[in-house]
């Protein structure tokens, strides 16, 4: 119940700005864009706070205490774990602080992705849940259909261009989700110290596999209008990462995160 | 190392699992579809078309022998003239389906709409006119062989959500874009539209050269067939989801306000101020021994005799959505989201519940 009036808050948010551009082509996409970059502006101190706390951990990574009481306690689990929560509280480091700031946003991921699903409504139940998510402020017999058209596709189905001759259906917004997911992994990940035993640097590494692969098998067989959020989100990580002067373009490069490594 | 892989891994496949499960399409995503005739129910629920032994609520067969998960039918089936179902799944697999009632098997099926088939088609005849959400009314002859039994499509707009109704001359077409087409049954073209004041899931009733049809704007309304110029507007108390039933000059039907109304069909008068029984009613009414039968989300049967108070006749496990059907002396009233499982359930002239129908899993 509480998480549906969560939800309702982000329904109406999203339809009341659709409702201001309901003259405009593609209101819905565009009410999708502008709420996603809503969000993310409300979201920005933790965001901010998250990329901190991330480089605060990767900088003792590379730090030279550090690994050198990493090679002493090799064998040691217990005393390493010590020396290491040790050394957290020396330099000040909360390893809970980079992680924290994503807990508190994963619900707000998931109420966007939920308010846009339900505001396309695919379905007759979640047309019903729709009737009732919508406040009193708004005009439902004006709202209802939302208008789902947006630029060359449609944002309640997947999206894909046909190319003529071949027929084949590309799945343009898939694969620019995949390579926004990719690069914007990229940019945030800082210089690795390059050791066999940096096992952040490999995570990362995973995680700039994995999470573009994942976000694209959405984009793939979502609503389209899922896509459009993420690429949105995607591009304002990106601006945000570069914008605090964090966002590291080498990494795009084969080998680039070494190169830096090599520098330093 | 590789426990770090595998926690990655982990986290991310939850991720994804939360995710498709807050939003994503479920087997049963939507409440189910009923036919019936005199000897079994046909219901629609999630990937799974049953056929249901009217006479002891016996499970007859299942469509499809293994269930897909691209497949989702909330559709009412339909009889085609030579006692086939036709049914179209509104899953990510588009496919309208001909299965034999007998068998359960498939015997025809088109594949080539955009979009999925959320509401029933049409019969007249050999004739098939089935809206899609794709916005297009494709037509089909039965009469000709597999490959060339689709005619054509006629492009309407809109998602096309409810089932048209005929008057041998035309076919009216509602749309949730607001607006009601009429399409010519020889020419195919599309003769008028007419803008109502809201979406229209309903299917339309016609009697006499008028169409009667309420809609998410809170009216009710009646259109001319010749041209679609709207011959009165009655106003409502919230969104009618439903099409009305019409009986005897009176169109009955409720809304999700859970307002039940009797208008007159001639100038939109009520017959009795609207009542309230519980919960929204969104099903269409049936008439039954000279009753109508209506049914509420709090999962009530109503039965309301002419100048008498709507009276509850049973109140079952579920959410009632989809309207009720008849077989015989029974009322067939199909659950949603009940408790037990149930799925179906026969209602004998009584009222009192004959057989239930929970599938074995």
């Amino acid at each position: 119940m509480l998480w549906d009036t969560f939800v309702s808050i982000f329904v109406n948010s999203l339809l009341w700005i659709y409702n201001l551009l309901s003259t405009v082509p593609g209101a819905f996409g565009l009410a999708i864009i502008l709420f996603t970059i809503l969000i993310r502006l409300v979201t920005w101190p933790l965001n901010a706070s998250q990329l901190k706390s991330a480089k605060a951990m990767q900088d003792l990574q590379n730090d030279k205490d550090w690994q050198a009481t990493q090679k002493k306690y090799e064998k040691d689990r217990e005393k390493l774990a010590q020396e290491q929560m040790r050394i957290y509280k020396e330099k000040g480091i909360n390893p809970f602080a980079s992680c924290l700031p994503m807990l508190i946003q994963l619900p707000v991921i998931i109420a966007l992705y939920q308010s846009i699903t339900r505001s396309l409504a695919t379905t007759p139940l979640s047309l019903l849940q729709l009737t009732r998510s919508i406040g009193g402020f708004l005009d439902v017999s004006s709202i209802i259909p939302l208008s789902s058209q947006f630029l060359w596709f449609d944002l309640s189905r997947p999206e894909y261009v046909n190319i003529p001759g071949i027929n084949f259906h590309l799945p343009v917004l898939a694969i620019i989700v995949a390579l926004t997911t990719y690069v914007q992994t990229k940019l945030t990940t800082p210089p690795s110290s390059g050791g066999a035993n940096d096992q952040s640097a490999a995570m990362t590494g995973m995680m700039s596999i994995y999470m573009p692969l994942m976000l694209g098998w959405f984009a793939l067989t979502f609503p389209s209008g899922l896509a459009v959020y993420f690429i949105t989100s995607n591009i304002l990580g990106i601006v945000q990462y570069a914008m605090m002067g964090k966002a590291n373009w080498r990494n795009l490069l084969p080998g680039g995160n070494k190169t830096q490594i090599v520098k330093k | 190392m590789k426990s770090n892989r595998f926690v990655l891994i982990a986290a991310l496949v939850l991720l994804a699992t939360l995710l498709s499960a807050c939003g994503g399409s479920p087997a049963a995503a939507t409440w189910p579809g009923l036919a019936a005739d005199e000897n079994a129910a046909y219901l629609t629920n999630g990937a799974i078309v049953y056929a249901i032994r009217v006479k002891d609520g016996e499970e007859l067969w299942r469509f499809p022998d293994k269930p897909s998960s691209k497949l989702l039918f909330n559709s009412n089936p339909v009889f085609t003239s030579d006692g086939q179902l036709l049914v179209g799944s509104s899953g990510a697999d588009h496919t309208l389906f001909r299965i034999d009632p007998e068998t359960g098997n498939e015997n025809w099926s088109f594949s080539d709409a955009d979009d999925h088939w959320a509401a029933s088609p049409l019969v007249v005849g050999d004739m098939v006119y089935a809206p899609n959400a794709d916005g297009f009314l494709y037509v089909f002859d039965l009469s000709q062989d597999d490959a060339d039994k689709f005619v054509t499509k006629v492009e309407l707009g809109g998602k096309l959500w409810s089932q048209p109704v005929s008057d041998g001359t035309r076919v009216y077409v509602p749309s949730l874009d607001h607006q009601l087409h009429a399409v010519n049954m020889q020419t195919y073209q599309v003769e008028w539209s007419t803008q109502l004041d809201g979406a229209i899931t309903g299917a339309p009733a016609r009697h006499d050269g008028t169409l009667y049809i309420g809609t998410f704007g809170q009216t009710m309304n009646a259109v001319n067939a010749s041209d679609g110029s709207i011959a009165w507007s009655q106003p409502v108390k919230s969104w009618v989801w439903g099409g009305p039933l019409l009986d005897n000059g009176i169109l009955y039907f409720g809304d999700l306000g859970g307002n039940f109304y009797a208008l007159n069909a001639s100038d939109g008068s009520p017959v009795f101020d609207s009542i309230q029984p519980d919960n929204a009613i969104l099903a269409t009414p049936i008439l039954f021994n000279g009753q109508v039968v209506f049914v509420s989300e709090s999962g009530n049967v109503y039965s309301l005799a002419p100048g008498e108070t709507a009276l509850s006749i049973e109140r079952l496990d579920g959410k009632l959505y989809t309207p009720a059907a008849l077989s015989g002396e029974l009322i067939l009233a199909a659950p949603f989201q009940s408790e037990g499982g149930i799925l179906l359930v026969a209602l004998n002239m009584d009222g009192k519940i004959a057989w239930s129908f929970a599938p074995e899993k």
